[in-house]
This record gives C-alpha cells, sequence and structure tokens, in this order.
C-alpha cells in the first residue's frame, strides 16, 4: 500500500510540500497544483489510507499532516538494502581490479 | 530522506576495466557466484529463469528464483527476483518480484556500473531487507520493523 500510494507524480509532489511547508488545508495544497480539488481530495485520501498522512477538522477545512515515521520505516528498510548493494559492487570492483 | 526517491535503489561505482570485461563478470554463471557469493543452479540466459542460493556469512542458505528478463550485451542486465521468499510453505505468487538493472557505461579507459532496485511494496521490502543486507548498521531498525508488520510466516 505504502508504494502504491507513492507511485504517483501529484501525490508525491503534495507529499513533499507537507513535509517542506508543513502542514495544510485542501485550499493551500490546491494553490500550487493546476488540477481540481477533487482530484486533490482523491490523493490525499489515497495517502490517508495509507496511514502517510492523517486529517484533522480545523474549522471549516481538514488540515492534512504528513505522518512522519511512516517513511522512515521504509526508507530504513531501503537504506539497509542499499547498502547491501554497495558491498556487492565493491566486491564485484575487487574481483575485476585485483584479480580476486 | 528523499521523499521522491522512496521506493527504488540507485547505486554506482566506477570499475577500471572494460565494459565487455564488467559485463562478463555479470553474465558468467562462474564468476557472478564469486563475488556476488551465491550458488548458481540453471542457465544464465535471456528468459531463463535460475535458482540463486546465499553463501555469504551470516545470511547463507537463501534460495529464491531469478528471472533474467533483458540482456543487451555490454549495456544492459536485467533480472526479477524476490529475494526472502524461501518458506514452502507460503504462497509469494500474489507479492511482486523487484526488478534489478545493471547498467554499463564506458568511462575512460574503464566502466561505470549502475544498479538500480525498484518495484518494493511493504511486504517485499522487509523480507527483502533481511537478505544481502549489510547485517553492520540498521539491523535492529529492520528487526523492529519485522516485528511491527511481520505477517507470522516471516
Amino acid at each position: 500500500m505504502l508504494f502504491a500510494a507513492l507511485g504517483d507524480e501529484t501525490r508525491l509532489r503534495l507529499l513533499r510540500q507537507l513535509s517542506e511547508a508543513g502542514p495544510a488545508s485542501i485550499s493551500e495544497l490546491a494553490h500550487n497544483f493546476r488540477i481540481s480539488r477533487q482530484a486533490i481530495t482523491k490523493h490525499l485520501r489515497f495517502l490517508a489510507v495509507a496511514s502517510i498522512i492523517h486529517g484533522k477538522r480545523a474549522g471549516r477545512e481538514h488540515v492534512w499532516t504528513l505522518n512522519p515515521g511512516r517513511l522512515a520505516e521504509a526508507q530504513r528498510c531501503l537504506d539497509v538494502i542499499a547498502r547491501g548493494w554497495d558491498d556487492a559492487l565493491f566486491r564485484l570492483k575487487a574481483h575485476l581490479e585485483d584479480g580476486a | 530522506m528523499t521523499i521522491t526517491d522512496l521506493g527504488r535503489i540507485d547505486r554506482t561505482i566506477e570499475i577500471k576495466a572494460p565494459p565487455e570485461r564488467v559485463w562478463r563478470a555479470l553474465t558468467n554463471a562462474k564468476e557472478l557466484s564469486t563475488w556476488f557469493r551465491v550458488k548458481i543452479e540453471g542457465d544464465i540466459g535471456p528468459g531463463n529463469e535460475v535458482w540463486m542460493t546465499t553463501m555469504s556469512k551470516g545470511y547463507e542458505g537463501m534460495r529464491f528464483r531469478v528471472l533474467f528478463v533483458e540482456m543487451t550485451p555490454p549495456r544492459r542486465f536485467v533480472w526479477q527476483w524476490h529475494p526472502g521468499a524461501v518458506d514452502p510453505n507460503v504462497d509469494y505468487s500474489s507479492e511482486p518480484r523487484t526488478t534489478v538493472t545493471f547498467t554499463l557505461e564506458p568511462s575512460g579507459s574503464g566502466t561505470r556500473v549502475s544498479v538500480q532496485e525498484t518495484g518494493f511494496n511493504e511486504i517485499s521490502l522487509a523480507r527483502r531487507a533481511k537478505v544481502f543486507a549489510d547485517n553492520s548498521q540498521g539491523w535492529t531498525e529492520v528487526l523492529v520493523w519485522l516485528s511491527k508488520h511481520a505477517e507470522s510466516t516471516l
């Protein structure tokens, strides 16, 4: 669910905005996106279902906030895998350069 | 953390050997098994599927299938796999394989080798992190992740 939620350019841009500029309402988000509010809502709901963001009612609007823990966990796994690749590439290099 | 980079891995290294030589190290089973530290059962070729078994200290004995999707010498070598899908009692067919793409570019008299891995989902990510992983760092975080999200079969 996490990567399906992330596998969309608009959703990634929404997340980047929430990450860089902090919690925002749909109006504030729609300001930077040239798509309909309806489309933004659809994307935000997708991200909320994946628990990447959560919404809280503030007056008449919902304010959306990033759940940083969720992405950080996935990132940690990716870091572990990436280091595994670094190690493999280093061994490939040694194999070819040192005749190992 | 870069949100736009999440979900894929890109790594590069410069090697002082020409592309054709690097290609052989990637696609010749005997050489691949040496530096990649796997036992390989089957022939490496486009459309072929082999079994690989890990041999690295600490995570040896994990056996899984690898499908070779594309071989364009000496430029591009693509495979798909699901390392960590090793429990005979589990049906992994609904879980996606990740795609590994090696790209070789001439760089001076040597070769720039890039590897990219894409196609993770949450479950495959957790399993995958257990295999070929660098156990020296990040391991406790991975275990915490697994304990929170693991299925009973893990």
